[in-house]
C-alpha cells in the first residue's frame, strides 16, 4: 500500500495506517539537486572558464580539462556525498569532521570555509554587477541597437554603482533567507528553470553557428562596439604586435593535466547541500544522489558548451583576447566576454535577452546559496556552543542574527572589492584545506569511528577489494585538494593573488579559527557539544 | 508504561514551571483531546491505555531559545539533529536515562500542512483552542486510526459554533482552511472518511448517540466549509487539484 504522506495518497475512504511522523524537510531530491548546481552556477562558469584557462594553461585543451578535472572531482563528491548520508546535519564537515577527527580541527575547519564563502559572497556581489549585469546590457544594447542600454552597462560597472547594487542584491538575498527555507527553495527551483533557459538558448546560438559564422560576424560586433577596424584577423595581429605567440599544440595533454585544479574548480559548490543536510528529506538517499547527477549534469553541460564555444570561436583567439586584456591600453574594448561575443553568431534578440537574463540570474542565484550556507554554518556552531549562542537566535523564518551577520559581512566585502579590490586573499586556498582536511577524515572514519561507521547506511559501507569505499574517495580526495591547494599557493593565474601576503592571510584565517575556539572552550568550561 | 493518565500530570506540571518562568506552552494531540473530552473519553479507555509515548507541546516563536534553555536547564536532552535546523521551528527533548518524551512546536504547526497558531495560542489553557486539536487531527494526510477516533472524540464532545468557551470554533477553522486549498482538501477527504465511519458504526466504542453527533457536526463543517467563499488563489488551486502534491511530506525525526 502506497504510503499517503510521502507519495500517492489512496482516495480510499478508510484510515491508514502512518509510518512516517515529525519533521517537514524542505529539500527533496530535485530541490538538492538544483541547489548544488546553483551552487557551482553553471552559468556563471562558462562565462569565466575560457579567460581563465588562457591566462593560466592557454595550450590546455578545454574537454580534456573537463574530462580529467571531474574524474578527480568524483572521489570529492563521494566523500562528501557519504558523510552527508551517514551524518545529516546542518553544517555538514563542520560536523563530520568533528566528529571523526577532534572537535577543533572540525570547527577550524569549517570556520576556514566559512571565511572562503563569505569573501565569495561579497566579491560574487560585485561580480553580478560587473561581470554579469553590466556586459549583459552592453551586449543586448549591441544586439538591439539601443546605445542607452549599452551605457547603461557601461555606468553600472563604475564602483559606486557596483556596491550600491551589489548591496541591493545582497540585502534582497538576506530577506528571503529571513523569510525560511520553503520560499528559498522555490524561489531557487522557480528562478533556475529561467537560468537553464538562458544556457539552453546560449547551446542554441553556438550548435547553429560555425566558425566561419563567427570571423564574418565579428566585425559587425566590434563596429557597434566603436572599433571597426578590429576583425577576426586584426585582433589576433594586434595580440601578436604585443608579444603574443600562439601556443604550441604538442603539450596539449600535458597543460590539460597541470590545468586540473581549473578542472576541479568549474564545480566548487556541487556537493553544497551537506551543509544545510538536517533539511534534506530522506539524506541517506538523497545527498549522494543529488550531488553526483549535479556533478554529471554540469560535465555534460561543460563538456558540450565550452568544447563548442572552443570549436566556434577558436582557441587562439580567445587567448588572444585574454591576452590584450591584460595589456593596457591595447586597443581592444573593455568588457568582451563569451555573451559578448555570441553577439557575433546570432541577431536574435530574443535568444540574447534570454542568454543575458539566464547570465544574471546565474550570478545572482549563487549569492543565496553562498548566503544560506554561511548562516547554517554559524547557526551549527552557535547551536553546539562553538560560538556564543546568542548568535542562533531565531526569527519567524530563521536565524536572524546569524543572517544579519553573513549579509553584513558580506556587504563589507562587497564594499572591498568595488572600491579596492580584495586581490590579497586566496578564496581558493581557504576552501581547498578545509575540502582536504575532510578527504583526511574520510579515509579514517572506518577506523575512528568504527561503531558509527557501522551504523551508517549501506551505500557508506560499500567496499572496494575489501577496502571501504569511503576510504578510497578520501584519499583521493585528499591529493585532489593537496594539488588545487598548491596551485593556489603557487600559480597567480589560478588564484587571482601574488606574493606571501594571501598565504599569511589563509593561515591568519585559520588561527584566528583556533583562538575563537579556544577561547568559547575557555568561556563555558566544556567541549562544545559537537564533541 | 506511560498512559494519558500518568502522563498529562507530567504535562501540566511542566506547562506550569514553564509559565512561572514566563514561557507560554499548551497542550496539543492525543493528550489534549484526553484532557478535553472527559464524556468520550469514558467510551475509549481502551484506546487510552494503550499507551502515549510523548507529549506534543506549542510555544510561542519569540520563546523557542528561552524554552530550549530551560528544558536544558531542568536536566532534558535536545535532538541535536532537530536542534541544528534553523527553520524547524521545534524542539524535540527527552529525560536523561529515556524519561519523558516531547516535542515542542513554534508560532506554527508544520505536518502534512503549515497551520498557523501564534495569533490563537493563549485562546485557552493549558491545551490548544478545541478548533486548533480538531484542525491538527483532520490536516493529516496519513490520516490515522488513532486520529480519527481523535478527532471523532473531539466532535462527539464539542458543539460546533462561533467563539471558543469549550466549542469548535467554527470562524477559526474556517479562517486557517480557507488560506489553503490543500489543506482544505485534506479537511474534507478526512472528514469524509470520519463520516464514513460513523454512518457505518465504526467508531470504536462511542455510544450510537454520540456517533450521531459526530456525523451531525462533520456534515455541518464540511457544508460550512462548502458553502463559504473561497478567494482567488484557493480557486486557482483548486482547479489544479490533486494533480500537483497538496500536502507537505512528513519525515521521521531521525535518530538520536
Amino acid at each position: 500500500m502506497p504510503n499517503p504522506g510521502t507519495d500517492n495518497p489512496s482516495p480510499a475512504l478508510t484510515p491508514l495506517p502512518r509510518h512516517a511522523s515529525g519533521l517537514v524537510r524542505d529539500f527533496a531530491l530535485w530541490d538538492t539537486f538544483v541547489f548544488n548546481t546553483i551552487g557551482f552556477a553553471l552559468g556563471f562558469v562558462i562565462v569565466l572558464v575560457p579567460g581563465l584557462l588562457a591566462s593560466t594553461f592557454p595550450s590546455a585543451d578545454v574537454r580534456l580539462v573537463l574530462v580529467f578535472g571531474t574524474i578527480l572531482t568524483l572521489f570529492n563528491g563521494l566523500v562528501y556525498g557519504m558523510f552527508g548520508a551517514a551524518m545529516p546535519r546542518s553544517g555538514g564537515d563542520y560536523v563530520f569532521i568533528g566528529r571523526v577527527l577532534t572537535p577543533a580541527i572540525g570547527f577550524i575547519s569549517s570556520w576556514g570555509f566559512t571565511w572562503s564563502q563569505l569573501l565569495g559572497l561579497g566579491v560574487y556581489g560585485a561580480w553580478t554587477i560587473t561581470s554579469a549585469l553590466s556586459p549583459a546590457l552592453i551586449s543586448f544594447g549591441n544586439v538591439t541597437g539601443h546605445p542607452a542600454l549599452t551605457n547603461a552597462g557601461t555606468a553600472v560597472g563604475q564602483p559606486v554603482w557596483v556596491f550600491a547594487l551589489g548591496t541591493l542584491t545582497l540585502l534582497s538575498v538576506g530577506l528571503v533567507l529571513l523569510r525560511g527555507t520553503r520560499v528559498l527553495v522555490r524561489l531557487l527551483d522557480g528562478l533556475f528553470v529561467v537560468a537553464i533557459a538562458g544556457t539552453v538558448a546560449m547551446g542554441i546560438v553556438l550548435f547553429r553557428a560555425q566558425h566561419a559564422d563567427f570571423i564574418v560576424g565579428l566585425p559587425n560586433l566590434m563596429r557597434t562596439l566603436g572599433h571597426p577596424e578590429l576583425t577576426y584577423g586584426g585582433i589576433l595581429a594586434l595580440a601578436a604586435a604585443h608579444g603574443w605567440v600562439a601556443p604550441s599544440a604538442t603539450d596539449t595533454w600535458l597543460a590539460s593535466l597541470k590545468a586540473l585544479p581549473i578542472g576541479y574548480w568549474v564545480f566548487v559548490g556541487f556537493t553544497f547541500s551537506v551543509y544545510v543536510g538536517g533539511e534534506v528529506q530522506e539524506p541517506q538517499r538523497t545527498q549522494i544522489r543529488a550531488i553526483l547527477a549535479a556533478l554529471f549534469f554540469g560535465f555534460i553541460s561543460y563538456f558540450f558548451l565550452l568544447g563548442r564555444y572552443y570549436d566556434v570561436v577558436g582557441k587562439d583567439f580567445i587567448n588572444a583576447v585574454t591576452y590584450l586584456q591584460g595589456v593596457p591600453h591595447s586597443g581592444l574594448p573593455d568588457g568582451l566576454s563569451l555573451t559578448v561575443f555570441l553577439g557575433a553568431l546570432s541577431h536574435n534578440w530574443f535568444l540574447h535577452a534570454l542568454i543575458n537574463l539566464g547570465t544574471v540570474i546565474w550570478f545572482y542565484l549563487l549569492l543565496y546559496v553562498m548566503a544560506a550556507v554561511c548562516v547554517r554554518n554559524l547557526y551549527a556552531w552557535a547551536a553546539d556552543g562553538s560560538v556564543p549562542r546568542s548568535l542562533a537566535r531565531l526569527g519567524r523564518g530563521g536565524p536572524i542574527t546569524a543572517t544579519f551577520i553573513v549579509i553584513g559581512i558580506a556587504v563589507l566585502m562587497a564594499a572591498l572589492q568595488a572600491f579596492a579590490g580584495v586581490g590579497v586573499v586566496n578564496y581558493i586556498a581557504l576552501f581547498s584545506l578545509c575540502f582536504l582536511v575532510a578527504g583526511i577524515a574520510a579515509m579514517l572514519y572506518p577506523y575512528r569511528r568504527r561503531e558509527l561507521f557501522q551504523n551508517s547506511p549501506a551505500m557508506v559501507r560499500w567496499r572496494v577489494l575489501g577496502l571501504p569505499l569511503i576510504v578510497i574517495a578520501g584519499a583521493v580526495n585528499t591529493i585532489l585538494f593537496a594539488v588545487v591547494l598548491w596551485s593556489s599557493l603557487t600559480n597567480p593565474g589560478f588564484s587571482g593573488v601574488r606574493g606571501l601576503i594571501p598565504t599569511i592571510l589563509v593561515l591568519a584565517v585559520y588561527l584566528s579559527g583556533a583562538a575563537v575556539f579556544a577561547w568559547s572552550r575557555r568561556r563555558t568550561g566544556e567541549l562544545p557539544e559537537a564533541s | 508504561m506511560t498512559t494519558a493518565a500518568t502522563l498529562l500530570p507530567e504535562a501540566l506540571a511542566l506547562i506550569q514551571n514553564a509559565a512561572a518562568e514566563g514561557i507560554e506552552l499548551r497542550l496539543f494531540g492525543s493528550l489534549a483531546i484526553w484532557h478535553h473530552c472527559p464524556r468520550a473519553r469514558q467510551f475509549a479507555q481502551a484506546r487510552w491505555n494503550r499507551g502515549i509515548v510523548d507529549i506534543d507541546l506549542a510555544g510561542r516563536s519569540s520563546q523557542q531559545s528561552s524554552v530550549e534553555s530551560l528544558l536544558v536547564r531542568w536536566g532534558f536532552e535536545l535532538h541535536p539533529g532537530v536542534r541544528s535546523m534553523p527553520d524547524a521551528a521545534r524542539t524535540v527533548f527527552r529525560g536523561r536515562g529515556g524519561g519523558l518524551h516531547g516535542d515542542i512546536a513554534y508560532g506554527r504547526l508544520r505536518f502534512s500542512h503549515d497551520l498557523l497558531i501564534e495569533p490563537r495560542i493563549l485562546c485557552d489553557a493549558p491545551t490548544l483552542p478545541v478548533a486548533e486539536l480538531l484542525l491538527l487531527k483532520l490536516q493529516i494526510v496519513d490520516f490515522a486510526q488513532r486520529d480519527l477516533l481523535d478527532a471523532a472524540q473531539l466532535l462527539a464532545d464539542h458543539e460546533v459554533a462561533d467563539g471558543d468557551c469549550d466549542r469548535i470554533n467554527l470562524h477559526a477553522v474556517l479562517a486557517s482552511v480557507l488560506r489553503d486549498w490543500g489543506l482544505a482538501h485534506s479537511l474534507d477527504r478526512n472528514l469524509l472518511i470520519l463520516l464514513s465511519a460513523a454512518q457505518e458504526g465504526s467508531l470504536g466504542t462511542l455510544p450510537a448517540e454520540a456517533q450521531g453527533r459526530v456525523i451531525e457536526r462533520a456534515t455541518l463543517l464540511r457544508d460550512r466549509l462548502q458553502s463559504a467563499p473561497k478567494p482567488f488563489r484557493f480557486r486557482i488551486r483548486a482547479r489544479l487539484g490533486e494533480h500537483v502534491r497538496w500536502y507537505n511530506r512528513v519525515n521521521e525525526v531521525g535518530p538520536w
